[in-house]
């Protein structure tokens, strides 16, 4: 008779809590802030205010007047001509890479998603330093009188939600593109097909589901966007949603019950968005080819055009990331603007004033603190909610599934009122401190580390901890021997994004900063917006970077160092 | 039916998918040491009723005991890891984190072993599988076969109560695939494991086992020994899982039997529960013929046919003959049929005769 492996239900016992932990703690961190939004929209005061009561005042305001229609249709033009933007970019890019000889294919295949790794802040100021009117570099250089680009436009802020959010898209598309047999396509060229032909009936009609999905998850995200489309409407009076309800916090006096109200109608649209997004991926899944054994990888050949498609990618990179880095730290240099090129004057006044700046050295500790303990924090909850959701081992997992991804829906902004909100409330004084920035980043970032390991733990398959458990292994055991030890790879790929995540945050840290707690995206804003000093906020936005890739550069040295 | 050394007993299973009924009324039992085979096409039940037994799917009806407990039934659910079972995966499996070492020390270390006798085990079940010298190996350094037996010998370490094998040789190559059988038979039954292989491969399941549960539907259409399978199918599924291409209605005579069209067989016809006048098929394999070319006769129960189709094996020809509008698939041993002319001579040998029921009659 064999022996049984012991102590198998402590180990049930002691993995189903930590599941069911974590559960509650990622339901209560979503649903909390949410609910204490609309509970918010409903009240005349501040939670705690002795005076505050029940009202619809701040209904009436936002839906029945009308006032917010501006704010509202610039927010929808914006968004959706940049998402159309970003669409065609990402589907253009992804289709060269993948289906064209197009040259330098293999540094493009990963260079396209630079982008994704900036913060569109940096990038942003980066580009008021190039296309200002007059003094802009771009405009500087432009051999005529007249200016030639300007940023102040409403042109302007279409183009960089589009050209920022096209790594997305092209993410999305090529991943479709890769796992697509080309043999399709074959069978369309062998037919007569011309490859514009092909693409258009072919390849286009199966990648539908892969269109859909991108432009709502691009639109989804680009309606948080706040921060950059302020700086670049500041001349034209243009304020879209987000902005609204950083205004009514700002304002004086603040009016956080109308804040939370606008950003109730972000709440819907959000929610809305996110449910078609889900019907697009589900039906995606109705899409995918049997994968059979001779895959055909054939290029279209390009031609003439060869040297044009490796250009036009290039090009896109210099005006996303590389014309403002260089715009950055040319700024930085320069102790003030002036309206002439000129490199003579250069010097460290910038470098030396940023790194005198208290609130800058706070920036670069908290942005260091808070990232890496957000980037720990929904690597570990996050891998939890993934076993949760694929292994289903507990109930409510199909609730969580729902309610853990609302956070890449609802914007970053509407989701920190709504902390504002629940933190003012709590009992226990956590505003003002650093965790209260912590907790909120983290729900804010969590929804990415989820996808990643979710897909990952998908692809592990489940008789690999089948194999564990008929040997006698429980649901802790499994975990730690088994899940965990197998995603290493994933693991660390998602800390890596949830760090980046992190330090590109915006609106959170906006929106509950208190002094002393800013972080280097903070800063940025704050001596942009305030001194209208570019010089020390291109510095602050390099430092930024330099921060960021430091730590990335670490984290990679430590992953491989015991890589098997 | 409860004897004593039966260590498993299955009865009444019944497993539902939604509204699809995956399996339904399957029983069988195990004496210990016993190493039987769930045989059957894909899409039977064979694997849905091994993960029941493994405890990967709970069970919608019946019961299933190991050594008189019962791990399932309806509201009676054993988790897997109490279960006291060890499972060889199809895919193997291997934890690709772990050394070999550790991979087959996994399921010892969790039932806290004492580390000397955790390595003289692991050893001595990696020299009994031909593994010496492959514990410090990842998984991925290690060959398909090898891979293989550490799969095996990961399970057959912790000493189950019984081993569950899901088509643990489809992913090796034919050579190996053949070799391993052998040596898996061999290896269980000098360890005296009770075991349960599932398998597509009639082929595989009469090497490997004792006893040979064929599954169809959902069910299991026939049991016994590979012998039993083989040569004395109850049905005509049965038949021609296990390889039957000719079935030729008839009646059953005093003599012999009745093909219709003039065509009568007679002799020593193994006829079962059959008896004079019943309508039955008769199931014959394709070397259960004799052809000789010419219109010469070869004695009795030989018919003039006219060969219609020839395809040569390799080792073999296939033919395809036509006797009085009735078709029969022959096969003759080398190439000379190839140059044979259109008028043969069949000869059937009634002690190749099998019978089973004409199922489109009892309709």
């Amino acid at each position: 008779m064999s022996i049984a492996a012991p102590h198998t239900a402590i180990d049930r016992f002691a993995g189903k809590s930590i599941l069911i932990v974590t559960m509650v703690l990622v339901l209560v961190a979503v649903v909390g802030p949410i609910g204490m939004l609309l509970y918010a929209a409903f009240r005349t005061g501040t939670p705690g205010a002795p005076d505050a009561s029940w009202t619809l005042d701040n209904v009436h305001e936002v839906y029945g007047t009308g006032e917010i229609l501006v704010p509202l249709w610039n927010t929808v033009l914006t968004c959706g001509l940049g998402t159309l933007i970003a669409v065609v970019m990402g589907f253009l890019l992804a289709w060269l890479i993948y289906r064209t000889d197009i040259y330098g294919r293999r540094w493009l295949e990963s260079g396209l998603l630079i982008p994704i790794y900036f913060s569109p802040l940096s990038l942003a100021v980066g580009w008021v330093v190039l296309a200002s009117p007059r003094i802009g570099l771009l405009n500087l250089v432009w051999p005529f009188s007249q200016s030639v680009v300007n940023v102040y436009t409403l042109t302007a802020i279409v183009l960089f939600i589009g050209l920022y959010y096209t790594p997305y898209v092209y993410l999305v598309a090529g991943g479709a593109l890769r796992s697509l047999d080309a043999g399709y396509e074959d069978a369309s060229a062998i037919l007569g097909g011309r490859p514009l032909q092909t693409l258009r009936r072919v390849t286009l009609p199966m990648l539908r589901p892969q269109l859909v999905a991108s432009s709502l998850l691009v639109f989804i995200l680009s309606i948080s966007m706040f921060a950059e489309p302020a700086l670049f409407g500041a001349r034209i009076d243009f304020v879209n949603l987000p902005l609204a309800v950083f205004r009514a916090i700002t304002n004086v006096p603040a009016n956080f019950n109308l804040a939370a109200t606008i950003g109730t109608v972000m709440l819907f649209g959000a929610v809305v968005g996110l449910l078609l997004y889900r019907m697009a991926l589900s039906s995606s899944e109705r899409f995918v080819t049997t994968q059979s054994r001779g895959f055909s990888e054939r290029r279209t050949t390009l031609g003439r055009t060869r040297p044009f498609a490796s250009g036009f990618a290039i090009i896109y990179l210099l005006a996303v990331v590389g014309l403002p880095v260089i715009a950055l730290i040319y700024t930085s240099f320069l102790p003030y603007l002036s309206p002439r090129l000129s490199f003579s004057r250069f010097s460290l006044v910038n470098y030396v004033d940023a790194l005198n700046n208290p609130m800058v050295i706070d920036a670069i500790r908290n942005t260091l603190v808070l990232s890496v303990s957000v980037a720990t924090i929904t690597t570990i909850f996050g891998f939890l909610v993934a076993y949760i959701i694929v292994r289903r081992e507990i109930r409510g997992a199909s609730v969580l599934d729902a309610v853990s991804i609302l956070p890449i829906g609802v914007p970053a902004i509407v989701l920190s009122v709504g902390f504002l909100w629940a933190y003012l409330w709590a009992p226990i004084g956590i505003y003002g401190t650093i965790w209260a920035l912590m907790v909120a980043l983290s729900t804010v970032i969590i929804p990415n580390t989820i996808r990643n390991l979710d897909a990952a733990m998908r692809q592990l398959g489940t008789d690999v901890e089948f194999a564990a458990r008929i040997l006698g292994a429980g649901t802790f055991r499994r975990i730690l021997h088994i899940a965990l030890p197998m995603l290493r790879g994933p693991l660390i790929s998602g800390w890596l994004l949830a760090f980046m995540l992190t330090t590109i945050q915006v609106s959170v840290p906006i929106i509950l900063r208190t002094p002393g707690q800013e972080m280097l995206s903070v800063a940025v804003w704050s001596l942009v917006t305030g001194s209208g000093d570019l010089g020390q906020s291109s510095v602050v936005a390099l430092l930024q970077g330099v921060v960021a890739g430091i730590v990335v550069l670490l984290a990679r040295r430590v992953g491989r160092e015991d890589r098997l | 039916m409860s004897n004593p050394t039966t260590i498993l007993s299955v009865s009444g299973l019944k497993k539902l998918f939604g509204n699809n009924t995956a399996i339904s009324d399957v029983s069988f039992h195990l004496a210990k040491g016993e190493v039987v085979s769930l045989l059957g096409p894909s899409g039977c039940g064979k694997t849905t009723t091994l993960r029941c037994i493994a405890g990967f799917y709970s069970v919608d009806g019946g019961e299933i005991k190991v050594s008189g407990r019962t791990i399932a039934s309806t509201g009676v659910f054993v988790p897997p890891e109490d279960r006291r079972l060890a499972m060889v995966f199809q895919n193997y499996v291997l934890w690709p984190h772990m050394r070999t070492f550790d991979n087959i020390a996994y399921g010892l270390r969790l039932r806290r072993m004492p580390k000397r006798e955790i390595e003289e085990r692991v050893n001595e079940i990696m020299r009994a599988l031909g593994l010496s010298g492959l514990a410090q190996r990842y998984p991925h350094a290690l060959s398909g076969g090898q891979q293989q037996r550490v799969s095996v010998a990961r399970s057959l370490v912790v000493e189950p109560d019984i081993l569950l094998l899901d088509e643990p040789f489809s992913n090796l190559d034919a050579k190996l695939r053949v070799d391993m059988r052998q040596e898996m038979r061999s290896l269980l039954k000098r360890l005296g494991t009770t075991a349960i292989y599932v398998t597509h491969d009639q082929e595989e399941a009469m090497v490997l086992s004792d006893r040979i549960f064929l599954m169809s539907g959902g069910k299991i259409v026939q049991e016994g020994r590979p012998i039993q399978l083989y040569e004395r199918p109850a049905t005509r599924f049965t038949a021609e899982f296990f390889g039957v291409s000719n079935f030729l209605p008839a009646t059953v005579t005093e003599e012999g039997l009745d093909l219709g069209s003039g065509l009568r067989v007679r002799g020593a016809v193994e006829r079962g529960d059959f008896k004079a006048g019943d309508k039955v098929l008769v199931a014959m394999r394709e070397d259960g013929f004799e052809v000789t070319p010419g219109t010469e006769g070869c004695g009795e129960n030989a018919f003039g046919a006219t060969i219609s189709n020839r395809l040569y094996l390799g080792g073999s020809t296939q033919l395809q003959l036509e006797s009085n509008g009735v078709s029969f698939n022959a096969r003759v041993v080398g190439s000379a049929p190839l140059e044979w002319p259109d008028q043969a001579m069949l000869r059937l040998r009634p002690e190749r005769v099998m019978l089973v029921p004409d199922e489109s009659d009892a309709r």
